[in-house]
């Protein structure tokens, strides 16, 4: 085959497929990435959530707890109360009791022989991740008073 | 009147004496404590109100038994009050309306059946101490007067004005016997303290003011304003009533009291602010006299509240729980909130 002395060559691509394919990539990434945070912040939000809705049903339980105690106790002392739990180890709950006022004459109830007392509880649960809720309760009990000597 | 022809003198008992007068130690006469902050030194003392023939109210320090204070119709008394013509015989109620710690108001109950309102001052010259006059004038059937210390109670009904009810019931002061009455009033300005200029203008509350309960057709609570009242036979009221959550509970002595000083005593139990139901009288339960009629105890025994190891208040006349008039102490939500709301 003779050889031709204009013999073209083929001609060299050109274009920008590289870069498109890197742009592709670049945009996989970070949608990968991007999906990843989200999935990682949705979990992370969602673990959070549930250590808040921990602390508030701890919460709810130190009211009724410390309803209870208000119940026995004729007069609280107003110190903080830490109340053993059988949770995670995260868990705690505190309460307090601190009364408000006293009053002798009490709607409904003879002057002097019933007052009314009113108290304010404090509850306040903690649990994983600073999670925490604070509940405040205001409270009335009538209570009989002793005739005086 | 003489306190000599109240016909408790006939008890056998012993007799205590009070400022030159005796009183049968049977009586609901006793002392009442109160707080009062008098002349100079402002600070509040304990004091005892007693009740007397002459003069008829004193007031003595409690720990010295020094006099502070006396009122009467004629001298010599610390304030003189010219209808203060009847003795008293401990039928007192004090009251602090504001929750400082002082006495600021006092009902009294006299032996001609009138009951008396005072405003009681503070840090004034014992002359300024009280000023008050007749509130409630129920001195027309004689031979029956007021022994038992008056009921108050707090009444704030919604879309009303506070208001003080006071309940009262006479008993026999003479050897015969007498119809008695039970009395609910209504003191609509509870908190407004009176001058004597005050008191002098104010026309006491007589029966025909009040509404007559326990006739057909008169329990309409809208209709009563100044008060109510319904008869209770013979029996005698020697005990204080209690209120307790709007509903009052009063012992009824139905007899005159024997050579021992024993009487026998029932129970009744109302709405104190409608009347409602009609009055219905109860025999206490709970014991071994339950079911066996009236319980017999010394005169002026009433209803007590005494809280069990449950830290239930219960109501107690003598040994037989009354269970109309138990006190719930059970502690009650009034209001809620989040501190960390978001």
């Amino acid at each position: 085959m003779p050889c031709s002395p204009h013999r073209r060559l083929a001609p060299r691509p050109t274009g920008f497929a590289v870069v498109w394919v890197l742009m592709i990539i670049a945009v996989v990434a970070l949608l990968g990435a991007g999906a990843l945070h989200d999935t990682w912040f949705a979990q992370t939000q969602a673990g959070t959530q549930l250590y808040e809705q921990r602390a508030w049903a701890l919460a709810e339980l130190g009211l009724r707890a410390a309803t209870a105690d208000l119940a026995a106790a004729r007069d609280p002392d107003g110190s903080l109360h830490e109340l053993p739990l059988n949770t995670l180890p995260v868990d705690h709950l505190t309460t307090r009791i601190r009364k408000l006022s006293e009053r002798g004459l009490s709607a409904g109830f003879t002057a002097g022989r019933v007052i009314a007392q009113d108290f304010e509880i404090e509850s306040i649960g903690y649990s994983a991740r600073r999670a925490q809720r604070s509940l405040v309760a205001g409270m009335r009990r009538q209570i009989p008073v002793a005739p005086a000597p | 009147m003489k306190l000599s022809r109240l016909p408790v003198l006939a008890c056998l008992c012993a007799c205590v004496s009070v400022d030159a007068i005796a009183l049968p130690s049977c009586l609901p006469g006793h002392a009442v404590p109160i707080v009062v902050s008098l002349g100079a030194d402002a600070r509040p003392k304990l004091a005892l109100l007693r009740g007397g023939a002459s003069p008829r109210i004193s007031l003595v320090e409690r720990e010295t038994g020094r006099v502070l204070w006396t009122a009467s119709d004629v001298p010599p008394a610390t304030q003189q009050f010219a209808a203060m013509h009847a003795g008293f015989a401990g039928s007192f109620t004090v009251i602090d309306l504001d929750g400082d710690g002082v006495h600021d108001r006092l009902y009294a109950g006299d032996l001609a059946g009138r009951l008396w309102r005072f405003d009681l001052h503070q840090a004034v010259a014992p002359q300024d101490w009280a000023s008050g006059g007749i509130w409630a004038d129920f001195s027309t059937a004689a031979g029956r007067g007021f022994l038992a210390p008056p009921d108050v109670s707090l009444s704030a009904l919604p879309g009303q004005m506070p208001r003080l009810n006071i309940a009262a019931g006479t008993a026999r002061t003479t050897d015969s016997a007498v119809a008695n009455r039970f009395y609910v009033l209504r003191d609509q300005q509870p908190f407004e303290v009176w001058s004597d200029a005050d008191y002098r203008k104010w026309q006491p509350l007589r029966e025909t003011d009040l509404l007559a309960i326990g006739k057909p057709g008169d329990e309409a609570a809208a209709a009563i304003d100044h008060g109510y009242y319904f008869d209770l036979g013979t029996a005698d009221v020697m005990a204080p009533s209690l209120t307790v959550s709007g509903r009052a509970t009063l012992a009824l002595s139905i007899a005159a009291p024997d050579g021992n000083c024993q009487v026998a005593v029932t129970t009744a139990s109302f709405d104190i602010d409608t009347a409602a139901p009609s009055i219905t009288h109860s025999t206490p339960s709970g014991n071994e006299q339950a079911g066996s009629g009236p319980v017999v105890l010394p005169a002026g025994s009433g209803l007590e509240l005494k809280l069990n190891d449950a830290g239930q208040a219960l109501c107690m006349l003598g040994n037989t729980h009354v269970a109309a008039c138990d006190v719930d102490t059970t502690p009650v939500q009034i209001y809620w909130r989040r501190e960390d709301a978001d």
